[in-house]
């Protein structure tokens, strides 16, 4: 309790009402159209990055005459797939597929590390050498295991989230 | 502006999709990086290939040589070990190295020696090594773990022609003759060599009977330099009555206090 400086006490403070939270729906959710024009562009960068520059590497050692160490039918499947999915997230991020197709996305790319840990380790003759070099990229592969499992898990509880308060977590993600 | 706390479960999937974001970064720096050092490894690391050849002890032929490799990049190889095989052209293994495994840290350089021991005791497989040119096989393994998470192998098979240094040898004897009460036979020795160093030694050659009794011999001084070749013919004494049809002739080449036993060659 405050006091005057001559010790009267002082009259009582006007009591000051809590900061009411922001409304639910102070978000800005980007229009369908817009969102499927950004997807595009995404998965137009998308399979630039994981088709068309793997894909052009693997056919440069073809050229060379390495033996490669994935064939570029796989390489092509999964990087478009997975190109697809991720562009396909962007898109649906304000409604509640956006969990199951994180999940989707994550197990795609599980499953094509899996591919490429199944492998044999790459055995690489050098051209016009009689040297052979054997490279076995296991600890790589499963370190980048890593990414989509924490990116499944992360689908696996936005799911859950929007199950159980669904638009939640729109003001975050789309602040308005 | 007041923001509301994120919900918990919002909060979550964020740090999870946060430190998948960050792993991802991680790996990408790490492999931008070792694939960075891989070259300046290679680059650095040109075989050197001196690999010389000498006569040593215990009837052998040593191939040695080194094998540099300077590792300039930012990781280390762990765990190299260096193999090598000689086989001859039949197949047969002549001799084996091995050295490791070796720790090569990130900026520092390191030689290893390579010292394959051949033995060519007349007889044995490696034995013609010292009197017949042929190929021979270099088999090489090395395998190691670059940047802690890299297995490697490399593995090489290289044939290169061997140049013996008593290449075609032959030590025949003539007609025995008998002059003065004494019996002489003349010897003739000739070989080429086409080892990258000169013979230079003695030869002793020994005339002996089916029964293994020496019925004479001789030292020839030799030096014969790397592709010359090399034809005398000497008279050795033999011991009256020493019946040499059916007996043998040895030779034994000494240098540097090495002494090397070549194929005894059969006297008809």
């Amino acid at each position: 309790m405050s006091a005057t400086p001559s010790g009267s006490p002082s009259p009582a403070a006007p009591t000051v009402p809590p900061p009411t939270p922001p409304s639910s729906l102070e978000y800005r959710i980007p229009s369908l159209g817009i969102r499927i024009a950004s997807g595009t562009v995404r998965f137009v960068v998308l399979v630039i990055v994981l088709v068309v520059i793997p894909v052009a590497a693997l056919d440069v050692l073809h050229s060379l005459s390495i033996a490669l160490p994935i064939s570029v039918e796989t390489e092509a499947f999964y990087g478009v797939l997975i190109s697809a999915l991720l562009a396909a997230r962007y898109v649906v991020r304000p409604t509640r597929a956006y969990g199951p197709v994180t999940i989707a996305a994550a197990l795609a790319s599980i499953l094509f590390l899996i591919t490429l840990l199944l492998e044999p380790p790459y055995t690489l003759a050098v051209p016009q050498t009689p040297v052979t070099i054997t490279i076995a990229f296991d600890a790589i592969l499963l370190l980048l295991l890593l990414i989509p499992v924490l990116t499944l898990a992360a689908g696996a509880v936005t799911t859950v989230e929007d199950v159980r308060s669904p638009g939640e977590r729109l003001e975050f993600d789309f602040p308005g | 502006m007041l923001h509301r706390t994120p919900p918990r479960l919002y909060r979550v999937s964020r740090l999870l999709r946060r430190i998948s974001l960050v792993v991802l970064i991680v790996v990408l720096l790490y492999l931008a990086s070792a694939v960075y050092s891989a070259v300046r490894l290679v680059e650095s690391s040109a075989p050197s290939g001196k690999f010389s050849t000498a006569f040593a002890e215990n009837n052998t032929v040593v191939i040695q040589g080194s094998v540099s490799i300077s590792n300039p990049g930012y990781y280390p190889v762990n765990g190299f070990d260096l193999s090598l095989r000689v086989l001859n052209r039949t197949g047969t293994l002549l001799g084996t190295s091995s050295d490791g495994p070796t720790q090569i840290a990130a900026g520092n350089s390191t030689s290893f020696p390579v010292a394959i021991y051949v033995p060519v005791v007349a007889g044995t497989a490696a034995g013609s090594l010292l009197v017949a040119d042929q190929p021979l096989t270099t088999i090489v393994w090395a395998n190691a773990t670059y940047a802690y998470l890299i297995p490697i192998s490399v593995h090489f098979i290289e044939n290169r022609s061997w140049g013996a240094p008593f290449d075609s040898l032959r030590v025949a004897p003539g007609t025995i003759t008998g002059f003065d009460g004494s019996t002489v036979a003349p010897v003739s020795v000739s070989f080429l060599n086409h080892a990258p160093f000169p013979d230079t030694g003695t030869l002793e050659v020994m005339l002996v009977t089916a029964s293994s009794v020496v019925c004479g011999s001789t030292t020839l001084t030799l030096d014969v330099p790397s592709g010359a070749d090399y034809d005398q013919t000497q008279d050795v004494p033999i011991t009256s009555g020493c019946p040499l049809e059916g007996g043998s002739v040895l030779a034994s080449y000494t240098s540097s206090g090495v002494t090397l036993e070549l194929p005894p060659e059969a006297i008809p």
